[in-house]
């Protein structure tokens, strides 16, 4: 004769049993089924339940076994969400320690004053600033940077237009007596150096996609120039050149030569806009200066 | 009874059943543990299932007792006999003299109404 509910009890009690060796965790069970079979000869009245009830828990009476032998009494199965969420939970945990820890060891030191060169370090020398000659630069090992410098033959028949194309970067340019196209860059992001292509009478020189340049260009007189980006600081200096600098966000400084004449064309919709003098003349330079956000000066 | 009372009362017990659950094995030869929870019972000693079987495998396995299993109808189911073994008689028989030491000790204590008389106490030699 079997009962459901006791062998749903013996069940677990087998489980709780734990360590307990398989022989004698089947002696435990017969004599608990014995000692049920027993209990229900005799107590009249009294349902099989009320004598498992009696024994108290399987769990309990596994753990008395257990302690009674000297062993560490099981702790109740946890949950599997549980168990989960200990894994999850320690798995991000892990992570962020990581993540601080790689975080401390690159920006070590924090910050590093020299008062003698009167130079401030910040995060392990990413931000360098320095007082005495008042510059501020910014390093990070992540990027890779690169000089470089050349210079492009212009035949002026055949060039009629040169184009700077960029996403972030800081430009200075202006002309030169030669017949010649002159850069001279530092960028970063990539370890690729950048030439100028000539094409159709225009030479293009494209750094499109470049996280961050540095240049300074020069250029002949009387090449129409276009200069077009995304953020950046432009500074355009005595230029006897048609004109063109569009930005999304930035600065646009203008030096002006004094012995030319210049049309202009300013427009900046979130930002400022310096006065330049308009000239009616013929032969003035077009100058098209056009920021989304930013202002446009006159140096 | 009072709660502080509860656990000091478990500590005294558990030596304390063990030696009536001793006893009572010697004195019928041999008994499983249904009629030994009603043998208990009849001498005011209430003892849950779920304790006695743990300390009755635990003594067998300490090699006090000697367990047996017997069927006594075909049909019936089988039970588990428990008997003093050789170490187990000579076992109970120090935890008896102890006990009653123990026993003397209290109430000699008591009797002497809390007060031990200091003529009594012998000094030991250094």
């Amino acid at each position: 004769m079997t009962h459901r509910e006791l062998e749903y009890y013996l069940a677990r009690l087998e489980k709780a049993l734990g360590q307990i060796a398989i022989s004698e965790k089947a002696e435990i069970i017969t004599e608990i089924k014995s000692h049920v079979m027993e209990a229900l000869d005799n107590e009249e009245g009294k349902s099989i339940n009320d004598i498992l009830h009696s024994l108290g828990e399987p769990e309990q009476v596994a753990s008395r076994y257990l302690i009674e032998r000297g062993l560490k009494p099981q702790r109740p199965p946890k949950h599997p969400v549980v168990k989960w969420l200990t894994i999850g939970f320690l798995g991000t945990f892990a992570m962020m320690t990581l993540t601080v820890l790689f975080l401390a060891w690159k920006f070590t030191p924090l910050i590093k004053v020299d008062e003698a060169s009167g130079r401030v370090k910040l995060l392990g020398g990413m931000i360098d600033i320095n007082e005495s000659s008042g510059s501020f630069s910014f390093h990070s090992d992540s990027f890779s940077s690169i000089a470089f410098s050349g210079e492009e033959e212009l035949d002026s028949q055949d060039i009629e237009r040169v184009r700077v194309d960029f996403s972030n970067g800081n430009f200075a340019v202006k002309n030169t007596a030669e017949s010649k196209f002159i850069y001279n860059c530092k960028i970063e992001g990539t370890s690729q150096v950048i030439r100028p292509q000539k094409r159709d009478k225009e030479l293009t020189f494209s750094l499109e996609g470049i996280a961050g340049s540095k240049c300074e260009l020069e250029l002949p007189s009387n090449l129409k120039f276009s200069l077009s980006g995304m953020n950046g600081k432009v500074t355009v200096n005595e230029l006897k050149n048609d004109i063109s600098v569009k930005m999304a966000n930035g600065k646009i400084g203008v030096r002006l030569d004094p012995n030319s004449q210049y049309r202009f064309n300013t427009s900046v919709v979130n930002g400022r806009v310096d006065h330049f003098p308009n000239s009616e003349e013929k032969q003035a330079f077009n100058v098209e200066l056009k920021l989304t956000n930013g202002k446009i000066s006159q140096l | 009874m009072p709660i502080n009372i509860k656990n000091w009362s478990t500590q005294i017990k558990k030596g304390y059943l063990e030696i009536c659950v001793l006893s009572l094995i010697q004195n019928h030869k041999k008994l499983y543990g249904f009629s030994l929870i009603q043998l208990l019972e009849e001498h005011g000693i209430s003892i849950k299932e779920g304790t006695l079987y743990p300390l009755l495998s635990r003594m067998a396995n300490d090699g006090v007792l000697k367990a047996t299993w017997e069927t006594k109808e075909l049909k019936g189911h089988p039970r588990k006999f428990y008997s003093l073994s050789k170490n187990g008689e000579k076992m109970l028989l120090s935890m008896k003299e102890e006990y009653e030491q123990m026993f003397k000790n209290f109430i000699d204590i008591n009797e002497s109404g809390g007060k031990s008389d200091t003529s009594r106490i012998r000094v030991l030699p250094r």
